[in-house]
């Protein structure tokens, strides 16, 4: 039975739902449906599955027009599939949500920033083992990824973080490099063979200073009255000379010289040093006196290192350095401590020092144990199983506060709250939250979040035209990456408004990119520093180059990417994908067809089934069109006015500001977007209320983000279990 | 220069493999390995490879332009090759065009756009992949199935390789999630198995316990530390184990099977009769131009199929919807972008380019397998490598009669040089099942199968 307000024949849903616009009068993409259901069916086939697939999509009728329910949707589909057959495309399902488990695996920014805390070494992400993606925060399923080759990785990885963490007095492993025949690099590219005066060499980056043990092995072709003489060399500098006396490869001799070498690349060769060659005597094996260095190698450093700070610092802390089994113990506490989201029991610091026992020397045991609590599911594996509802322990409130602010691992100060189970009262609570806001650490927030929120992870793989823009750079793009970073950053930071992401009339830049902006940066220094815009048609975000190049074609900007970015990122309102066989928007036709690009857009808006969408997005990215497929400000005449559906008329990038600035969908969609980035799941209606809820007790109508943060941190969606029950495994 | 070394210390029985030079492709590999590495197993085993192109080819270019003359029969008794494919033309003996191909689950079926993501996740799996925010419901894929089946025989089930890395968040397809577009090769319906994509990494994986160790004392030191740390993890989860609820279990078995797998691993890599690797075999670094990187993967590739370090290989030589602007082919635009040509001729004349540079680094792989001997044959004899993509043309995301090459014999059951022209609309699983029935797996079904495809 059809609910109220529902129609129930084709005529009567064309009639109240379609003919607004697909009426008698001018429809919108030459397609009257009125005439079309006049003559019936049977008549024009092809436009029937059009209206078909636009329905099964449920792009029609477009936003803001009221949506007709599923089972609508349903029993005109049964209508067209009962005239026009299987050809009539099923509903689409739409997006589900997924009920989550408690418990999650730690994500590799994740575990890179628990790294950095725990032993201050900074591990590039691609060094850790890649994990695939289920949704726009890396949070949310994180653990999807999770295998033996996976594991294998992590282990490795693992164990080079902690060899690198805790050194050994006694190298434990002295590398060895060698090269010989046509891996040596010669002047005449003939390898190892020296027909003439020269050096063959081999060039090593040395990982450090250090003792290093530098060989050359040689044997000589002699002619002439001489002995042929050979040099060890280090950058072309003899370091040991020989005179070679036999002949043939039986009496090759071997340089070595053991000496102090600075980190970098070295080149260490042999040199030939007293050419001789008569091409004219008689007497063949008098002729020409060559060189055949037969091989080159490094051998270490081998020069023990001293311990590293961290080292030093955790045996300080736990004890008298008598390297005794009572100090490891402590050591390996202090260190599961940190790294393991529970705290270890005395059992569990009895089964680390069985495990590291063979080890050779207390620094090895110690090495062993850091990565083996490295390698625990207690470190790895973040969350809490609980009833629904109920508050989160301490220690799990803790890690998914140091995961949110900081993304990283809980300091001292908030382990004690967690072990005492304070932290979750609400004064506590707070009081942590803004002294975490205060602390350095904070610019994990911005770091892992802005990314992810504003899409520009994509800048990685995205390789503007090089004809076109031969000065975009890898450093260029690290510059343009930190920008959002630094602006919310400092926004959180300085307590300022959150509308200021999209209205600030300064930035954080470098130097390099205040060039590229056409801002005057003489005088400035390389590091990034603050910059105002005010001369400038920049506002907050929507002139960050990372964006704007971020949401181009490799060529030429693109005001739909544009426009879709604005709907999708900041206001949450996406646009659904084209339909299927809708014909893509072709900008890189002939010119000669003489038409702007705009105009080309307004014909395309023409399409069924395109003008739904492009009527939403094509305005808002039409007004940043003052901006170049870079990011650089476009000069003289350009087209950026636009008007949005519902008739508000839009003039460029300061235009757009205003727009964002007093949109009621940007605030809570940036709410929503951190709630789910702080808790790690896509949020269900019973959290969105949550949610709500608690922004409604906002007093200020223009919050700082700072009070965002906090309002999202002492709700119950982030401090309890949630409501509904997961009842499915994903 | 000698290619096969015996260690010197008599103790130590394993064989040292040994290539040219490791810069770039393996010109040496060819009798790498002494002939009876293998002959001394009474069947010399079959390997199955899966090399995916993303967003579809250019079909005018992809199949002959004119079908050859002749009854059906004949014309398919012989093979001829489309112009992309020509750098393929010193390979024939060993391929099969194959026509008629649909993967159905990468079509919409009710579930609106997304063909990309489809056409990557539905490939090997042959199951509609499940369109929700934050999940993925998918199935198990023929490689998977395989290593399932070959489990214990090598150190590696199987290997996963990509020539791109996939995303960890973001929006990737039509809401469609990212490890659709990223992944081939599932292990479960909702875990897709991990990807390598740095070459020295994998190297290292395979050959050197994963950390670069040189000399087989440092290893099995490693190993022999590897394995207590294992069993001190293992434990650890256990514990975890016993007092978590069921849904929230799976994470940490994941994470169970992993280290039990990783055990396999280690035990199965101290086989005496293991096959060692020369260092000059290692890649430099992780940072080679596009192609060569692609190369130097069907090197690894080849290298641990001929040392039997496993016997199944997936590799996604790009992520699906790929955007990848090739300027190494003089190309600017993005691939995704020019596969959407509108039938614009130069547009489709770069996505043909892009095609032949990809069928060169198949005639890279094929070579490779082909000059490596072992009983029964080549390694190339012995192997099946299904090499294509999920879409047809990428201009109309079309899953229909796929481009499909077969090569190899896999020890005789193949017989290539041939195009093989299904029935519209057979089923790539029938493809699957039937390679999958031929390794030996006892499968009455894959994905969507109605059969076994019939190409005897």
């Amino acid at each position: 039975m059809a609910q109220e307000g529902q129609t129930t024949s084709l005529g009567e849903f064309i009639e109240q739902r379609c003919s607004k616009c697909h009426g008698v009068e001018d429809p919108e993409g030459d397609l009257n449906l009125v005439a079309l259901e006049n003559e019936g069916l049977g008549e024009n086939r092809d436009k029937w599955l059009l209206v078909a697939e636009e329905l099964s999509l449920q792009v029609m009728p477009p936003h803001p027009e009221p949506k007709p329910a599923r089972s609508e949707y349903l029993a005109m589909l049964a209508i067209l599939k009962d005239s026009l057959g299987d050809e009539v495309p099923e509903l689409s399902t739409p997006v589900t949500h997924a009920p989550f488990s408690a418990l999650r695996r730690r994500t590799v920014r994740e575990i890179a920033g628990a790294i950095l805390a725990l032993t201050d070494i900074e591990t590039p992400v691609d060094a850790l083992p890649m994990e695939a993606g289920l949704h726009v925060y890396d949070v949310v399923g994180a653990g999807m990824t999770l295998d033996a080759a996976w594991l294998d990785r992590w282990l490795s990885l693992a164990d080079s973080v902690s060899r690198e963490a805790i050194r050994l007095p006694e190298p434990d492993r002295i590398p060895h490099v060698q090269a010989s025949g046509r891996k040596l690099s010669s002047p005449r590219k003939s390898g190892g063979r020296l027909s003439t005066q020269g050096t063959a060499h081999l060039t090593h980056e040395f990982p450090r200073d250090g003792d290093y043990t530098l060989r050359g092995k040689a044997w000589a072709q002699q002619a002439g009255t001489r002995h042929a003489w050979v040099a060890l060399t280090l950058d072309g500098k003899r370091i040991e000379e020989l005179q070679i006396t036999g002949e043939g490869p039986d009496s090759a001799i071997t340089m070595t010289v053991h000496m102090r070498v600075t980190k970098g690349p070295h080149q260490v060769g042999v040199a030939f040093l007293n050419d001789y060659f008569q091409p004219k005597e008689e007497d063949l094996r008098e002729r020409d006196r060559n060189v055949i260095v037969e091989q080159v190698s490094i051998d270490g450093p081998s020069d023990p290192q001293p311990p590293t700070s961290f080292q030093t610092e955790l045996l300080l802390q736990a004890g008298e350095g008598d390297e005794s089994q009572a100090q490891l113990g402590t050591a390996m506490t202090i260190l599961a401590d940190r790294a393991w989201q529970e705290a270890p029991r005395a059992a569990d610091i009895q089964r680390l020092l069985e495990l590291v026992q063979e080890e050779p020397s207390p620094q090895a045991r110690l090495r062993l144990g850091l990565a083996a609590v490295l390698a625990s599911p207690r470190f790895l594996l973040v969350g809490e199983v609980g009833e629904p509802g109920t508050p989160l322990s301490g220690p799990a409130l803790a890690t998914r506060l140091a995961l949110f602010l900081w993304g990283s691992l809980p300091d001292e100060q908030l382990l004690q709250y967690a072990r005492n189970d304070t932290l979750q009262e609400t004064d506590v609570l707070e009081r942590e939250v803004e002294r975490m806001l205060q602390d350095p650490r904070a610019r994990g927030l911005a770091a892992g979040f802005v990314p992810q929120w504003l899409q520009i992870v994509r800048l990685k793989n995205h390789e503007p035209s090089k004809e076109l823009f031969p000065e975009y750079d890898a450093q260029l793009r690290e510059a343009m990456l930190a920008e959002p970073v630094e602006l919310f950053h400092s926004i959180l930071q300085e307590g300022l408004p959150a509308r200021d992401l999209v209205r600030a009339d300064w930035t954080m830049i470098n130097q390099q990119l205040a060039g590229h902006y056409g801002l005057p940066a003489t005088g400035r220094s390389k590091e990034t520093e603050r910059y105002s815009l005010t001369e400038t048609v920049r506002r907050g975000i929507l002139g960050h180059g990372a964006i704007l190049t971020a949401s181009s074609d490799p060529g030429r900007t693109s005001p739909v990417l544009r426009g879709k970015w604005v709907l999708e990122a900041l206001l949450g309102d996406a646009p659904p994908p084209p339909a299927p066989d809708t014909s893509p928007l072709d900008l890189s036709a002939p010119a000669d067809r003489g038409l702007s690009m705009r105009e080309r857009l307004k014909l395309h808006r023409t399409e069924p089934g395109c003008a739904s969408c492009h009527v939403a997005m094509d305005p808002l990215g039409f007004a940043l069109e003052r901006f170049d497929a870079v990011g650089r400000t476009r000069v003289g005449k350009v087209d950026e006015q636009g008007t949005l559906p519902d008739g508000t008329q839009l003039d460029g990038p300061l235009g757009l500001s205003k727009m964002l600035t007093s949109d009621a969908r940007f605030l809570p969609h940036l709410t929503r977007s951190l709630a789910t980035y702080a808790v790690g799941r896509p949020l269900n209606s019973e959290d969105l209320d949550t949610l709500e809820r608690a922004m409604k007790k906002v007093p200020e109508p223009d919050p700082p983000l700072r009070t965002l943060v906090r309002t999202i941190v002492l709700s119950d969606l982030f401090r309890r279990q949630p409501r509904d029950t997961p009842n499915q495994d994903q | 220069m000698t290619l096969f070394h015996s260690r010197t210390n008599p103790m130590d029985r394993r064989a040292l493999l040994r290539g040219g030079s490791a810069a770039l492709g393996l010109p040496l590999l060819e009798a790498m390995l002494p002939a009876r590495a293998l002959a001394q197993s009474a069947l010399t085993p079959k390997r199955l490879i899966y090399v995916y192109v993303p967003n579809g080819v250019n079909m005018e270019e992809w199949f002959p332009h004119r079908p050859p003359e002749g009854t059906t029969a004949a014309a398919n008794a012989t093979l001829s090759l489309g112009p992309s494919l020509l750098p393929l033309a010193s390979h024939k003996q060993h391929i099969s065009l194959l026509s008629g191909l649909t993967l159905d689950k990468a079509r919409p079926n009710g579930d609106g756009p997304g063909d990309h993501a489809r056409a990557s996740a539905a490939f090997l799996t042959c199951v509609q992949p499940l369109k929700a925010e934050g999940a993925v419901q998918l199935g198990i894929s023929a490689d998977q199935a395989a290593a399932a089946h070959l489990r214990g025989k090598t150190p590696f089930p199987s290997l996963t390789v990509g020539g791109e890395a996939p995303r960890s968040s973001g929006q990737c397809d039509s809401g469609y999630a990212c490890a659709y577009s990223s992944h081939l090769s599932w292990r479960s319906a909702t875990q897709p198995a991990a990807k390598e994509t740095d070459p020295v990494r994998l190297f290292d994986r395979l050959f050197r316990g994963g950390a670069n160790l040189t000399t087989i004392t440092e290893r099995r030191e490693h190993a022999h530390r590897r394995r207590s740390l294992l069993d001190y993890v293992r434990e650890d989860a256990s514990k975890l184990h016993g007092v978590l609820g069921s849904t929230d279990r799976q994470t940490l078995e994941r994470y169970l099977t992993a280290v039990r797998e990783l055990e396999l691993q280690l035990a199965a890599l101290e086989k005496e009769d293991l096959h060692e690797v020369a260092d000059e075999m290692r890649p430099k670094n992780a940072s080679y131009k596009r192609f060569d990187r692609l190369r130097i993967f069907n090197d690894l590739i080849t290298l641990a199929l001929a040392t039997d370090r496993t016997r199944v290989v997936t590799f996604l030589t790009a992520n699906e919807g790929s955007n990848h602007a090739y300027s190494e082919l003089g190309i600017n635009e993005g691939h995704h972008s020019l596969s959407h040509h509108g039938k614009d001729s130069a547009k489709m004349k770069s996505i043909a380019s892009i095609d032949r540079a990809n069928a060169r680094v198949l005639g890279h792989l094929l070579k490779g397998l082909a000059s490596h001997q072992e009983a029964g044959g080549s390694l190339l004899d012995n192997s099946a490598v299904v090499y294509g993509s999920g879409i047809a043309s990428g201009n109309a995301h079309k899953h229909h009669n796929l481009p499909i090459l077969l090569c190899g014999r896999m020890g005789g059951v193949l017989r290539p040089g041939r195009n093989i022209q299904s029935p519209p609309n057979t089923p790539l699983a029938n493809l699957h099942l039937h390679l999958l029935r031929c390794l030996g797996v006892n499968a009455e079904q894959h994905g969507d199968s109605t059969g076994v495809l019939d190409i005897v």
